[in-house]
């Protein structure tokens, strides 16, 4: 009997069984490569529902890395594409010639996006091409899988701090704010939230935009013009210190939040990348309370369950519980701001922080190599693949 | 989260490279031109600064913080129990420490400090600068200042020779 036992194949795994551990595989590349191992793995495991594995990052060469394993996958893309942004699991690919995209990168489908480089490029048009985008911050109402014509955000910021945002629907592109009626000089982020288009901007001012049927901005209202009696540093900061401030506008479940990031250098910069030092040393969570007259910022103590990936490229908030791995009430962060020309890692300021309990944790697992860093340019931004590829 | 500061009023300073700093307003008034901009209601609450990077403007910032109690239009007094003598010689230690930069960092201070008009600071950084030229030969200014000799050979010896009593 025993004998019978250990030789039995493990082909002959009971689907449930197989499906236990499949579920259990936060990587989408360890599922892959179970799927792969004989014929009875791959037709058991096509028939179960997986969580979301979890999400990779972009680097700056190009590969994608996995969180927390630190496992590098090389993706192939069209030559010469080079990710400036993300939305879920579609790359925001651009080319040196000005074509852009968004591409799913295991089906190949391709979104266009004709003409958004082109519309904010004429816009700015400055005889010393000295200005340029430095980071584009995606966003959608709906997701892109379910439906691919979907209007489209786009937040452009340049190095001289002016701010496009483009609206695209195929075949129809809009830009807004190039003029002194819209201050779009300080958005800093951007979000849908139910149909709805939000911005970050001023001094922590929330605004919202309308949309008129040619996708131009009919009225940007200003809806919380402060934080109140919110302002100022955690307890936890020195008062004669400078941090360094980023904002993000994320959908949370059914809310729309604001997360502020403290950043402060460690050490000293000695070269001419300035961000080289910095680390995150608080965050914050701020709720829009819509249903009040006025409408404000309400602080939050608990994501509701959900996980924030945090990004100036992208943002994206999962229920926990629906995904492999990832734990609630927690944010997870990395290095997003430093300038493109740096080619920075962007685990250089990553972890993982836990709203309930105020802790800051490691991003990678603490037997994940240390990824080799090559230098390039591609922006860091997060990828969330799909349950099964 | 708990926050402190509730009641004193905030601006916010965006530097080019897109970080933003949260300041009292009278940290931010220490500079001339900030003032200027609030005075003039041309601020808002949120001030673009175009041409500081925020490793620069950070410190800038903290230099402002230090002294805004004694200087700042607050007008209170920085602390009821400690002498103003004593405060001012804290003050100055604490400038010496602040200014132990490196040259590049220095230079990049002093355009800050003129731009942003903040007397105090400008009078720090170029004072630093003074200090390294005072009594120092025309080969250690620029070594100090890694400053490229562009004078042609004759020019800089027609220099020396009709100010003769400045090389010696």
């Amino acid at each position: 009997m025993m004998k019978a036992a250990q030789s039995r194949p493990w082909s002959d795994l009971p689907p449930e069984l197989l499906g236990l551990v499949l579920k259990r595989l936060p990587s989408l590349a360890d599922r892959v490569r179970l799927r792969a191992v004989c014929h009875p793995w791959h037709s058991n495991s096509r028939l179960r529902t997986l969580p979301l594995p979890f999400p990779w990052l972009t680097l700056p060469d190009g590969t994608l890395l996995g969180i927390p394993s630190g496992e590098i996958h090389h993706i192939s893309l069209p030559e010469g594409a080079c990710c400036q942004g993300s939305i879920d699991n579609w790359l925001f690919l651009m080319h040196n010639h000005g074509v852009c995209y968004l591409m799913n990168p295991f089906s190949k489908t391709r979104l266009q996006l004709p003409k958004l480089a082109k519309v904010w490029k004429r816009e700015i048009y400055d005889p010393e091409p000295r200005i340029n985008p430095i980071f584009y911050n995606l966003v959608v109402p709906f997701p892109l899988d379910s439906s691919p014509c979907s209007l489209l955000a786009a937040l452009i910021m340049d190095d001289g701090n002016w701010g496009t945002l483009c609206i695209s629907q195929s075949p129809i592109v809009t830009d807004s704010f190039r003029d002194d009626k819209h201050p779009a000089k300080l958005l800093c982020s951007v979000a849908f939230f139910d149909g709805k288009l939000y911005g970050l901007g001023g001094f922590d001012q929330l605004f919202i935009f309308e949309l008129d049927k040619d996708l131009g901005i009919s009225s940007m209202e200003c809806i919380i013009d402060s934080m109140g009696e919110l302002g100022g540093i955690p307890q936890s900061l020195s008062e004669e210190k400078a941090y360094m401030i980023r904002r993000y506008l994320v959908e949370c479940g059914d809310r729309l939040l604001m997360v502020k990031r403290w950043i402060h250098p460690i050490a000293r910069s000695t070269s001419d990348d300035f961000f080289e030092h910095n680390r995150t040393v608080a965050l914050g969570v701020f709720e829009a309370d819509l249903g009040t007259d006025p409408a404000g910022w309400r602080t939050v103590n608990d994501l509701d369950g959900h996980a924030l990936f945090l990004g100036q490229h992208s943002s994206k908030s999962l229920r926990a519980g629906e995904c492999s791995g990832y734990q609630e009430d927690c944010i997870y962060f990395m290095c997003d701001y430093s300038w493109p020309k740096h080619s920075a890692n962007p685990l250089r300021d990553a972890g993982v922080y836990n709203i309930r309990n105020q802790t800051f944790m490691p991003l990678m697992s603490g037997t994940a190599a240390v990824p080799p860093h090559h230098a390039g340019q591609w922006r860091p931004t997060w990828f969330f693949p799909p349950e099964a590829v | 989260m708990a926050t402190r500061e509730a009641g004193k009023k905030m601006i916010m300073l965006k530097s080019p490279d897109g970080m933003e700093f949260e300041v009292e307003e009278a940290v931010a008034m220490e500079s001339q031109t900030i003032r200027k901009m609030i005075e003039d209601d041309c601020a808002d609450t949120a001030i673009l600064i175009p041409n500081i990077n925020s490793k620069i403007l950070s410190r800038v910032i903290e230099y402002c913080n230090k002294h805004v109690p004694t200087t700042g239009a607050t007008g209170a007094a920085a602390s009821d129990t400690v002498a103003p003598a004593a405060l001012a010689e804290d003050l100055k230690i604490w400038d010496a420490e602040f200014i132990k930069v490196n040259r590049a960092t220095r230079f990049d201070l002093i355009q800050a400090a003129s731009y942003l008009n903040i007397k105090g600071l400008l009078d720090l950084t170029s004072q630093t600068t003074i200090d390294t030229i005072s009594d120092n030969s025309l080969e250690e200014i620029r070594s100090f200042l890694s400053t490229k000799n562009d004078y042609l050979p004759e020019e800089e010896q027609t220099i020396r020779r009709e100010n003769q009593w400045a090389f010696q």
